[in-house]
Formats: structure tokens, C-alpha cells, sequence
């Protein structure tokens, strides 16, 4: 914890000292220019309170994570790396309280766009699957717990090759295709996997299109885990924006070579800027996970007050079908 | 008493305000655009044109001729903005590159090929090519 809180110092003192060396006007949630070089730098971090009544109670700090990217010419560049469940605090059970202050790489990759169409990404990403995958973290999603459509139903991350096709037209279509035959890049500094999958092969399709205010995406794919399991997804989205309310809503289905592993998922959430800064958020899930024996509906019920866009205070309650899963949640979580 | 100057103000102001126009430099490949084509390309979600980098250029943020812009292009409130630039910055993506003035935006598109700025159209001169005009 104390290497931890080094670190973060560390990091404030830096950031601080280029604000002040460059006299730069920093805006909060922009990041921060390397001097004049085609690097930016930002991070962010979320704090989270989780009480299952009967079951646990804790306080957390979720994640901490620093980001360094840029592009010069046809080449762009992300580094992101992350501290997931920094600290937990389980009230009234001190041994299951936690400490990682162990760095792994969320992102990593070179993109190299050939022209307007074409653009190859390597390394490792944000797999281009669904729509909450796109944008999952805490400040930037609409409720502080994730949907379980982006938790199990596809890897999280992909480690290899994302072929881009970009039309251009009006209806803004793209294609993804996704190469994985490789374990976690994370393997590079911690010998471990770190996705929410432990995969070491990943290939998909994926298809978006928006047409107005409403925005589709289509993703096929088939991943391997290392211990040799083989899932195939198919998963739909779809996204309606206007003014005030954006509704979404994504489905998918997971199987192996025998049988369905999850017959169904989904979502769907409706969310309203009822005041400036002000959101409310509804959302109703329901999954049957073959492979946990866990069949579950449930609704979320969230508000979000942003003061300013980058810093989120969120609190949502959950009600489920399953026994002892409802709970209450709230996070702070800020983008630098 | 001051409404009603303020109101008589903003009524000049629309009665004398000019055409907006998007530029680039006299010899760009890029033809004219349409209206979706230009939002796109300010919103950094098209940063080619064919094998051209683009270089789309922001005046400052309180400055009128941008939040015409904004609000006439992007069709996007300040808010919306604000956190679709955030959400960028989490993708790796920067928002267009902010000049202090029409002088310095005519400037940089003159000498950088794939740089698109908006300007009031009394501005244009033979250096420049419009792209798109944008009607008051």
C-alpha cells in the first residue's frame, strides 16, 4: 500500500510540475502535453461502496490507472496501465481485506492507419465488442456496476490484431476483425492474465452502423481459454440518443461445441438527464449462465450527479430474483 | 432596461452577422463537403481524406464564430461536447487544435496541407478554398 501511495504521489508531484513548467491551462478530463512532444498523459481512479446486506459490506478502492498516449502522422499510440481492487476494507471480517498494489497493462497498442478506410491496431485493447466494452470505466459509464452482457459473455480485452474498415458515408458503418493466437500481453510484466477471460485465442467479427440517433453493432466471435475451452458468442446492440434520454440495450448467447453455455443475456436501460448534471438510469437484466448454474432477472436503479463531466458520484440499488444479491453502490470516480 | 438593450444587441448582432465558411488551402484534393462530412471531421470520427492526415482547427472556446460553429455544424450543446471530448480522451483521441484568432486559423491553413479551419466568409481570400458554407 505504501509503494502504492508512492506511486500515486509520485505521479500528482509529476503532473503538477508540467502543469507548472508549461504553464499549460489545464482542463480536467483532457490530460496533460509532454512538453511538445505527441504524448499525453492522464489517468483516473474510482472509489466504490458495496453492502449486500446479509452477505458484505466494503469499501474500495476500485481502480487507479495512468494512461499515456498520442499520434504523429499515420500512427497512434495508447498505454494504459491499471491497479484493479487497490484496497478493499470488508467491514466486520478484517481477513478478507485486501491490498494490491500490483500494475497490470490494460491497453497497449500501435494503430497505423493506411488511408481513410483502412487501420490496423496491434497490441493489446479494449475488445470492439457491444457497446458498454467500448467506454468501461467507472467515470465514464452510466452506473457504477457493469452489465453482465460485457462480464461474461465475451474476453474484455483482446491481445493481437483489430483489422479496421471505416466506409466513411453517412451512416458511419465500420467493420472489426479481430486476431488473437496469443496469451494476455499482460504476461509481459506480471506473469499473469489479466481479462476477464484467461484467453489465448480470440477471433470476431463486428459490424456497427448509426443511422440518425440510433446506433447498431453485431459481433460474432470465438475465443480459448488456456485450458484448452472453446466459447462462441453472438451478440447484438443498439443505441438510441436523443436530447435528454438514450436507451440502449444489448443481447448475446454463448455456446461450445456441445451445448449452449449461456443461452440468453441482456440489458436494456433507459437513462435521463433529468437537470444539468443531473441522471437518472434504469436498467433491466437477465441471464442464464449454464456453466455457474446461475439464472438470474433482476433491475438497477441508479442516479448520477456529475458537477463536472469527468467526476462522477454515483449511487444504484439492485434487485434480484437470486436470493441475497440485491445491494446498495456508490463511487466517486474521477478522469485526470 | 438592460434586457432590453441586451435583446436589441443580440438582434444587431444576428442582422449584421456573415456566412460562416469551412477552408482549407487553395490547392487541397478535398472537394466540397457536406454538412455531416464536415461534423465528422471535427468531431475527429474522420481524420483522412483518402491518404491526407486532417488538421481540423478550433478558435477559442468562448469565441461567438466557434459556438456558431458548434451549434450550426455539430449540432451538439456545450455539455454534450464536453463529454463526448472527454470519452475521446479515454479513447486516445485529442479534439481539434485550438488557434487564438481567424488571422492565426488562415494562416495555419495556408501552410499546413490537410489543415480544414472555419472563418467569417469576408475573410476568404485567393489563398483559400471553401469547403462548406455554413448560412447565418
Amino acid at each position: 500500500m505504501a509503494r502504492l501511495l508512492s506511486l500515486f504521489l509520485l505521479w500528482v508531484v509529476f503532473f503538477s510540475s508540467i502543469l507548472k513548467a508549461e504553464d499549460t491551462k489545464y482542463e480536467l478530463g483532457q490530460g496533460v502535453q509532454l512538453g511538445t512532444l505527441p504524448l499525453y498523459m492522464g489517468g483516473y481512479f474510482s472509489l466504490l461502496y458495496r453492502d449486500t446486506f446479509d452477505n458484505e459490506r466494503l469499501f474500495e478502492l476500485e481502480n487507479v490507472a495512468l494512461m499515456l498516449y498520442g499520434e504523429k502522422e499515420n500512427l497512434s499510440y495508447m498505454m494504459e496501465l491499471e491497479a484493479e481492487n487497490v484496497y478493499s476494507e470488508v467491514f466486520q471480517n478484517e481477513d478478507a481485506d485486501v491490498v494490491n498494489e500490483h500494475f497490470h497493462i490494460e491497453r497497449l497498442y500501435l494503430e497505423y492507419a493506411f488511408n481513410e478506410s483502412y487501420a490496423l491496431r496491434a497490441g493489446k485493447f479494449n475488445s470492439p465488442v457491444g457497446l458498454w466494452n467500448q467506454i468501461p470505466i467507472n467515470v465514464l459509464r452510466d452506473t457504477s456496476s457493469n452489465p453482465m452482457h460485457s462480464r461474461i459473455l465475451f474476453p474484455q480485452f483482446t491481445s493481437g490484431l483489430d483489422v479496421k474498415y471505416t466506409a466513411n458515408n453517412e451512416n458511419e458503418m465500420r467493420v472489426d476483425l479481430l486476431l488473437q493466437e496469443n496469451e494476455d500481453f499482460d504476461n509481459l510484466i506480471s506473469k499473469e492474465i489479466y481479462n476477464n477471460f484467461e484467453t489465448d485465442r480470440h477471433y470476431g467479427i463486428g459490424l456497427s452502423l448509426t443511422e440518425q440517433a440510433v446506433s447498431y453493432r453485431l459481433n460474432a466471435g470465438v475465443f480459448r481459454t488456456v485450458t484448452a475451452d472453446e466459447y462462441y458468442y453472438v451478440s447484438a446492440a443498439f443505441l438510441y440518443d436523443i436530447a435528454d434520454l438514450r436507451l440502449q440495450g444489448e443481447v448475446g448467447t454463448q455456446f461450445d461445441q456441445d451445448k449452449s453455455t449461456i443461452p440468453y443475456i441482456g440489458y436494456i436501460q433507459g437513462r435521463y438527464t433529468f437537470e444539468e448534471k443531473h441522471e437518472a438510469i434504469v436498467r433491466l437484466e437477465s441471464y442464464d449462465d449454464r456453466s455457474t448454474e446461475t439464472k438470474d432477472t433482476f433491475a438497477v436503479l441508479g442516479y448520477t450527479y456529475r458537477p463536472l463531466y469527468p467526476i462522477a458520484l454515483k449511487g444504484e440499488y439492485q434487485w434480484h430474483t437470486l436470493h441475497n444479491e440485491d445491494r446498495v453502490m456508490f463511487s466517486l470516480s474521477i478522469l485526470f | 432596461m438592460i434586457k432590453v438593450c441586451f435583446s436589441l444587441l443580440l438582434f444587431l448582432q444576428m442582422l449584421f452577422a456573415e456566412n460562416l465558411v469551412v477552408v482549407a488551402e487553395r490547392h487541397s484534393d478535398i472537394p466540397a463537403l457536406s454538412a455531416e462530412q464536415v461534423r465528422m471531421v471535427f468531431l475527429k470520427k474522420r481524420r483522412f481524406w483518402k491518404t491526407l492526415k486532417l488538421h481540423p482547427l478550433n478558435l477559442p472556446p468562448r469565441e461567438p464564430l466557434r459556438q456558431n460553429f458548434e451549434k450550426k455544424v455539430l449540432h451538439l450543446s456545450q455539455g454534450k461536447l464536453d463529454a463526448y471530448w472527454t470519452k475521446e480522451h479515454y479513447l486516445g483521441v485529442r479534439p481539434p487544435y485550438t488557434l487564438g484568432s481567424v488571422k492565426s486559423t488562415i494562416l495555419y491553413v495556408k501552410k499546413v496541407k490537410g489543415a480544414i479551419g472555419y472563418i467569417p466568409e469576408s475573410k476568404v481570400d485567393g489563398g483559400l478554398k471553401i469547403l462548406y458554407r455554413v448560412e447565418k
